[in-house]
């Protein structure tokens, strides 16, 4: 019996590296179909998860080609928690999936949450946007600021009500990836409106209103006076963010 | 193809034991209980969120390149003989630096698939000072990192080549400095020094008759896979660290801060050290800063001691150069990115 233990842990040590390996492809393979990575990164990084899938592949190829015992007989503690380290990134996938940035990672990120940061600096303007009625999403709204002054807009968006917001206001916010979630920036407009307050943090709403670019001490502030705020269902992860 | 000579050589050299001291295992156990005990008693918890999002995002994008810089260190392993290196980049000459810096321009890839390859190419030979600049230089004088730069800027070219230029000239420095006051013996680990015996193709695959093109391919592939178990574990602690910062660390204290020119740049510099984010991002990030006042000397001190030191480098640099050599490296990058940009400023 204690032989056939023996034998079982050394079998699996000499294993661990190609079950490292499987369970990244697995992991990898999971996220890119149905477009789960786009929860953690820049859609336009498609490739790079072939890449790693392929990379994967060939190293799990290569090690069972290469398979020995022999491996499994040296440094069974060293080659277990090194095993143990690269699961850990595959288990907070598992825990975390479903969830995304919201007010907590808004309130460390943000520059200025009173005079909320606004990208309206970053990249051209476009010309003359559609408003027809359509939602459009924050970054299209702050990109075209200028445009859209005095318009009509629809957007979508979470509430952040912050700590001494007043009744009738909260920040409609979404975050913006270039590459990964760990660079991404908040993009927040003002919601000014009656039925404000009803809204906690974090659940996400369609605005209708009027969009107003304001300067106030040398710096602009967009601002919508909406007439219709609703609640509507979180999107599914993969449709949270929007991307550069 | 069960090669036990070439598996238990690839899988016992330099991998983990010599390396790996007692202190260090106790840390790395520590991280992997202290991972677990995070995901089951904070699970529902907002910061959770927040930390396991970044610390996954960091992670997945990150381990594609180092995986591609693993398999080129793997191809470098076997197929490029020492002799070629040595030749090629000779020790003792003082342009190799200048080469090493600009090697990025033909492999543009960020820093973490970089350290494998510098690993690679100092076992092959490379004189420690051009392996240092194109470790500091590689991530930041690239074609993609010139282009993300660019569009991060509306296309002010002034600015690229402001990050070019320091970036390289950084790079030549350091790496001159670091030649001068280290031996690669001193520098790097044992294993790191000098060409592991018995990892050689032609040596393992028969006695003296040289190993056929499919032989030494599944070699340099299986060399990568052992190379990327060894050191991805300093990506996932180091990315792991990343995410606790950016979880529990308010942006907006630094930029309260920033009174004085140079204190922006000190200040963009931690940013920079803490943020642990990829030089093809992180061009946005310190674009972001204009909003905050934040001068352009602060914004070009975060885009280039980015990608040279933080976090996770820092543990990944530890599978490379002995502690005191990271010190030192560390220092001098972090007093020479200040200096420069105060002299730009």
């Amino acid at each position: 019996m204690k032989v056939k233990i023996q034998t079982a842990i050394v079998l699996t040590t000499a294993c661990l590296p190609a079950i490292i390996y499987l369970t990244w492809l697995a992991a990898y393979y999971w996220l890119l179909e149905a477009g789960r990575y786009k929860a953690f990164l820049q859609p336009k990084l498609w490739p790079l998860l072939i890449l790693a899938l392929i990379l994967l592949l060939s190293f799990i190829a290569a090690l069972i080609s290469q398979f020995s015992r022999k491996s499994g007989r040296v440094l069974k503690f060293e080659q277990w928690l090194q095993a143990a380290i690269l699961f850990v990134p595959v288990l907070f996938l598992w825990a975390i999936y479903g969830q995304s940035l919201g007010t907590h990672a808004l309130s460390k990120r943000a520059l200025d949450t009173d005079q909320p940061f606004s990208i309206s600096e970053i990249g051209p303007q476009r010309s003359s946007p559609a408003t027809d009625g359509k939602t459009l999403s924050l970054l299209e709204i702050i990109k075209n600021a200028e445009q859209f002054n005095g318009k009509r807009v629809a957007t979508e968006g979470m509430v952040y009500r912050g700590g001494h917001s007043d009744r009738n206001r909260f920040r409609l916010f979404r975050f913006v990836i270039v590459c990964c979630a760990a660079d991404a920036l908040p993009l927040v407009i003002f919601v000014k409106s009656k039925i404000a307050e009803k809204f906690d943090n974090d659940v996400w709403v369609r605005v209708e209103g009027i969009f107003k670019l304001e300067t106030v001490k040398g710096r602009q502030i967009s601002s919508i006076a909406a007439d219709s705020v609703r609640l509507i269902p979180a999107p599914p992860p993969e449709k949270r963010y929007l991307f550069f | 193809m069960n090669n036990p000579v070439c598996d238990s050589a690839i899988f016992e050299h330099g991998h983990d034991h010599r390396s790996g001291s007692r202190g260090s295992r106790y840390a790395q156990l520590l991280f992997v209980l202290l991972a677990l005990s995070l995901i089951v008693f904070f699970r529902d918890a907002p910061q959770f969120n927040t930390l396991g999002i970044i610390f996954v995002s960091i992670v997945l994008e990150a381990m594609p390149f180092m995986l591609l810089g693993t398999l080129i260190g793997g191809f470098i392993e076997v197929f490029v003989p020492r002799e070629k290196v040595t030749r090629w980049l000779p020790e003792g000459r003082w342009w190799t630096v200048f080469i090493g810096a600009g090697i990025g321009v033909m492999f543009p890839v960020c820093e973490c698939a970089i350290v494998p390859v510098v690993r690679k190419l100092l076992q092959k030979g490379v004189p420690l000072s051009a392996a240092i600049a194109f470790l500091l230089g590689g991530p930041i004088v690239n074609p993609l990192v010139a282009a993300s730069t660019a569009v991060a800027y509306f296309g002010d070219w002034s600015i690229v080549m402001q990050r070019m230029m320091f970036g390289y000239g950084i790079a030549v420095g350091i790496g001159l400095l670091m030649g001068l006051l280290f031996t690669k013996a001193k520098a790097v680990h044992n294993e790191v020094s000098s060409e592991p015996i018995g990892t050689d193709a032609p040596a393992i695959f028969g006695s003296g008759k040289p190993a056929v093109w499919g032989e030494k391919i599944g070699l340099a592939v299986n060399h990568a896979a052992a190379d990327f178990l060894d050191i991805g574990r300093f990506l996932v602690i180091g990315a792991f660290c990343a995410a606790v910062v950016q979880t529990l660390v308010p942006r907006q204290a630094f930029v309260a801060a920033m009174g004085t020119p140079a204190f922006s740049i000190l200040i963009m510099m931690l940013l920079a050290v803490l943020l642990n984010l990829c030089s093809e991002a992180d061009a946005f990030v310190a674009a972001s800063f204009r909003s905050s006042l934040v001068p352009l000397s602060g914004q070009m001190a975060f885009m280039i001691l980015g990608p040279m030191l933080d976090i996770k480098l820092i543990l990944m640099y530890l599978k490379v150069f002995k502690a005191p050599t990271i010190a030192v490296l560390a220092t001098l990058t972090f007093v020479t990115v200040f200096l420069s940009m105060l002299t730009m400023y």
